[in-house]
């Protein structure tokens, strides 16, 4: 348990990292990594002294000022005051596009998935998203999806909103959203690049140096543990006790 | 794998294309775009202005030089008038990049002298890529350009040109000496100052010259000038009035630009010893 609550603390300092700047960030239900992670980053910002973030948590009473759920998130994104967004999918490409419809040739696929819902529409309006999602594996990152629920990237639509990075199990890429790829940006210990490889069903940069994804320090652990996993119970109980339990 | 950097097992180019599937070693430039910063003939551009600046001719390419202190081209044309006065850099960086100087700014207040004039920029990299976080005193900006510059006495700066729409002239520049490489590919640059330039500032020879805030940090760089391979670089800092610069640059794989302008004594401090 104690490399998977490592591993866990990994990806919210991650995320905690990426989010580095923004003013809002809202997090989508059932996300409770994504979650921690913008908790960690309001609570690091108001012991630096850095200005003020704002999120919202869906399904949240306290760490969300939506009184009307998801729409009053859309309008605010249509407004360009949510900065940043969480996005995961069944299957994501290499450029960028995510399928939360299902495998095979639709609508005759044998597996389905809940729906793209509006990520679409949060995909082109929000400036960086960050494509989340645990399992690292041909599978889940194939060379084209089956079915774009969101593309990344439309010359022909002028948009401010995109991918910004994506973060696994395993590593954290960059989105270069001119080329339209992807490029490792670091690796999670104890994976090399060459598993990254090896799990990756598409095409990416590598430099030919990678490194190592940073660990949390011991300040931010101790926010971590304390702290953020308190604010989390109130959304993700069953989460946070286990992290707590861990610790 | 405790290293804090995990060796590719091919060593043919700053980036490489990972095909889709299992493992496969390719070697080749990377396509990536990012935001260029370095637009064609940014150095001859950027040497020419200066040389006309100082009456002298263009700096010329076969002064280019690697890893070594003695130039492999002989340097000619080397005459006083080339050297390129340290502070006076980041405003020319910032000034080739943007030639508008006809806005407004809200300069960062300073209450420390302009930085020392005495020393003579030896060595500057330009490095083409994109910031993914610069922040000067807390507050985000995107940047123009990142060069690495070393000068004759032994003080490295990392100049950021900063996108600021109000400030064509805002430079930073993480400021440090006694710069180390742990390995080949990483340099560590201790801070003990930031540069500050902004329009505001006063002119010398009509340029503006940075004020020099006494400050703590560390720059690290991922790469190496000798191979002309540069992944990123990565500054943090805090001034003495508490104001916070960040700065995380990633490269877009072309190959860096080193121009040696003038051949300076050997230091093992220097990367390029």
């Amino acid at each position: 348990m104690s490399a998977e609550r490592e591993r866990r603390e990994i990806l919210i300092a991650t995320i905690a990292d990426l989010l580095d700047g923004i003013s809002h960030v809202a997090v989508g239900a059932s996300s409770p990594i994504p979650a921690a992670g913008a908790m960690l980053l309001r609570a690091r910002n108001e012991r630096t002294g850095k200005p003020p973030v704002r999120i919202s948590i869906l399904g949240s009473q306290a760490h969300n000022f939506f009184t009307n759920g998801g729409i009053e998130l859309f309008d605010c994104a249509a407004q360009g005051r949510v900065d940043a967004f969480f996005l995961g999918g069944g299957q994501s490409d290499g450029q960028g596009n995510i399928n939360l419809v299902g495998t095979g040739d639709y609508p005759t696929g044998s597996v389905r998935w809940p729906g793209s819902f509006g990520s679409a529409y949060l995909y082109h309006l929000i400036p960086r998203v960050i494509l989340f999602r645990e399992e690292h594996s041909p599978r889940v990152f194939v060379p084209q999806v089956d079915f774009v629920s969101a593309r990344a990237i439309t010359p022909e639509v002028p948009r401010r909103g995109g991918p910004y990075a994506l973060l696994t199990n395993m590593a954290l890429f960059d989105f270069d959203r001119e080329a339209g790829s992807f490029a490792l940006r670091s690796v999670h210990p104890p994976f090399t690049p060459a598993d990254i490889r090896e799990n990756t069903g598409f095409a990416y940069q590598e430099p030919e140096v990678v490194r190592e994804t940073k660990r949390p320090d011991a300040a931010t652990l101790a926010l971590l543990r304390g702290r953020i996993f308190d604010e989390l119970a109130e959304t993700y109980p069953a989460f946070a006790r286990t992290m707590m339990q861990a610790a | 794998m405790t290293s804090a950097l995990l060796a590719a097992t091919k060593k043919t180019s700053a980036w490489r294309q990972v095909p889709a599937g299992t493992v496969r070693a390719i070697g080749g430039e990377s396509p990536m775009g990012g935001a260029v910063v370095f637009q064609t003939g940014f150095v001859e551009r950027l040497v020419e202005r200066l040389a006309r600046q100082t009456g002298s001719q263009p700096i010329c390419d076969s002064m280019v030089v690697g890893r070594h202190s003695h130039p492999s081209v002989a340097p000619w044309h080397m005459s006083l008038t080339m050297r390129l006065p340290r502070p006076v850099l980041a405003a020319i960086l910032v000034s080739l990049a943007s030639p508008c100087f006809a806005e407004s700014s809200n300069a960062i207040p300073v209450n420390s002298p302009p930085a020392q004039q005495n020393s003579l920029v030896d060595m500057l990299a330009l490095m083409s890529g994109h910031c993914k976080t610069l922040k000067v005193a807390g507050r985000p900006y995107a940047c123009k350009t990142v060069a690495f510059a070393h000068d004759d006495k032994g003080r490295v700066n990392f100049a950021v040109a900063v996108d600021d729409p109000s400030d064509e002239n805002h430079v930073v520049s993480f400021s440090g000496e006694n710069g180390k490489r742990a390995d080949d590919n990483s340099y560590e640059l201790s801070i003990d100052r930031m540069l500050l330039n902004s329009k505001n500032r006063p002119k010398v020879d009509g340029l503006p010259v940075p004020a020099a805030q006494t400050s703590i940090g560390t720059c690290r760089q991922t790469g190496n000038f000798a191979a002309r391979k540069v992944n990123d670089v990565t500054c943090s800092a805090t001034d003495n009035e508490g104001r916070t610069y960040e700065l995380l640059f990633v490269s877009d794989g072309k190959p860096v630009s080193v121009r040696r302008i003038r051949q300076s004594s050997h230091s093992i401090q220097d990367p390029f010893k």
